[in-house]
């Protein structure tokens, strides 16, 4: 503390004047006491959350001493939870500007900066309010009390609020409305007076008390009357009897329990019976092609076999197509020869055309040749004989037994 | 009873959080030391002129 006449720093505390001007310092001492002894009252106050007590005290605490810089962060913080933004930054603002360093009030200030959008919802739900408060005074409550409830779940904090949409709501006669809505006001400041005297209101309207909650954290988060005290009294709290529960309670809770047993149910063993069905499926789906697969493996398999025996039928037809080839042909080549014998080269020479050159042995073919030379006349060579094959294989048989037929006539005739 | 109309004239308007450099200019910071240093320079101009 300095001495208020020079500035002089007074550092002996009991010295009722001032060691270098000599002035009197005792009411500026009595000043200071009681500035922090305002600020105390509302430190307690804050912390049983009578926020309307604690800014009052506050207040009085800086009247007597404006540098009291933790009263003036505290009341600051007190208006901030009160809704009151502008207030607290304010009150915030003058303390950084009173002290500069080691002071709260900054690390505050710094902190909502830091959270622009938090920043930007109270200012919107700021304006909106005072919307509201226009659109009242207008005459369109309707409008301003739902836009009164949107506010509120944006900045729960704003007890202005909240009397606001409750003396809207008294207008209208729905007092349970109103008294909730003050409540909830209680629960941030229990003593506020408008919230009191609302609350007051209701209950001589409606004949029926308003019970406040007993257990509220304090500004600071803490639980107040845990030991049961009050305001310094020992309140003794009696146990509660032991009440048997009315049936009704006792078939919703049963209810309940079926309803849980069902959902338990429905979460836990289902996906599990589920999960063996798809299971099974699959297994059926993996036997299914198992079997499908082999049974097309024996197809392929007895279509190669077709094939293997169609190729096999294919030689043998070929390996007697060629049989009749030569049979014929040495069939002629006798007949050739014996007409030849006969001197009947027009016969020979018939029956030589019919003889396949490439089937003949070298002796039958040195027979052939010499016949050939006699008659002019040559068989079916190695060419003919594919180019015809396809046509002979048609008409062969016919062809052999015309020409046995002929040839046979010509040999009886011959002989 | 309460009476609507005469409740919604206590209603103020919230102040815009850009008003706040203007609140903090017209705030009244006098304390009783302000006070009493004003009486203490009142009391010595006095002392003088006589």
């Amino acid at each position: 503390m300095n001495c208020m006449n020079c500035g002089a720093f007074l550092t002996d505390r009991d010295l009722d004047y001032c060691p270098h001007c000599g002035a009197n310092v005792l009411i500026q001492k009595k000043a200071d006491y009681l500035s922090k002894l305002y600020y105390n009252q509302g430190l307690e106050k804050a912390t049983i959350r009578d926020l309307s007590g604690a800014i009052s005290c506050l207040k009085q605490s800086l009247a007597y001493d404006k540098r009291n810089i933790q009263a003036r962060n505290l009341l600051g913080l007190v208006y901030f939870e009160t809704g009151e933004t502008v207030s607290a930054l304010s009150e915030w603002v003058i303390s950084k500007n009173l002290r500069r360093t080691k002071n709260l009030a900054s690390e505050y200030i710094e902190r909502l900066q830091q959270n622009q959008n938090r920043l930007d919802v109270i200012n919107e739900s700021i304006k909106q309010y005072n919307h509201a408060l226009e659109m009242c005074r207008e005459g369109h409550e309707d409008m301003a009390a739902i836009r009164l409830k949107r506010i509120l779940n944006q900045n729960p904090k704003l007890i202005k609020g909240y009397h606001l949409l409750a003396l809207i709501q008294m207008k209208n006669r729905e007092w349970n409305k109103a008294r909730r809505i003050l409540k909830r006001a209680a629960r941030i400041d229990k003593t506020n007076t408008t919230t009191l005297r609302f609350l007051r209101e209701i209950d001589e309207q409606t004949g029926v008390t308003t019970r406040m909650e007993q257990k509220r954290g304090g500004i600071f988060g803490g639980n107040q009357e845990k030991d049961g005290s009050l305001g310094g009294e020992i309140v003794v709290r009696q146990a509660q009897p032991y009440r048997e529960r009315s049936r009704v309670s006792l078939f919703f809770a049963l209810a309940a329990g079926v309803v849980a047993g069902a959902a338990a149910f429905w979460l836990l063993v289902m996906p599990s019976i589920r999960q063996d069905i798809y299971r099974e499926a699959n297994e059926q789906i993996v036997n299914y092609s198992e079997a499908l697969s082999s049974q097309t493996v024996e197809l392929s398999k007895a279509q190669s076999e077709v094939e293997e025996y169609d190729s096999e039928t294919a030689q043998i037809s070929a390996q007697l197509t060629t049989a009749n080839q030569s049979s014929q042909s040495y069939e002629s080549l006798l007949l050739a020869y014996y007409y030849y014998r006969q001197s009947d080269l027009d016969s020979a020479a018939l029956q030589i055309m019919n003889v396949y050159e490439d089937s003949l042995s070298d002796t039958a073919m040195a027979i052939y040749n010499v016949i050939c030379e006699k008659t002019g006349v040559s068989g079916i060579s190695g060419d003919e004989a594919e180019d015809s094959e396809t046509e002979e294989e048609d008409s062969y048989e016919e062809d052999s037994e015309s020409e046995e037929d002929s040839s046979y006539d010509d040999e009886y005739s011959g002989w | 009873m309460i009476d609507y109309e005469e409740e919604l004239k206590k209603f103020e308007p919230c102040l815009d959080v850009a008003d706040v450099e203007e609140v903090v200019y017209d705030r009244e910071l006098t304390d009783i030391i302000d006070i009493l240093q004003e009486m203490l320079r009142e009391v010595k101009s006095n002392r003088r002129v006589r």
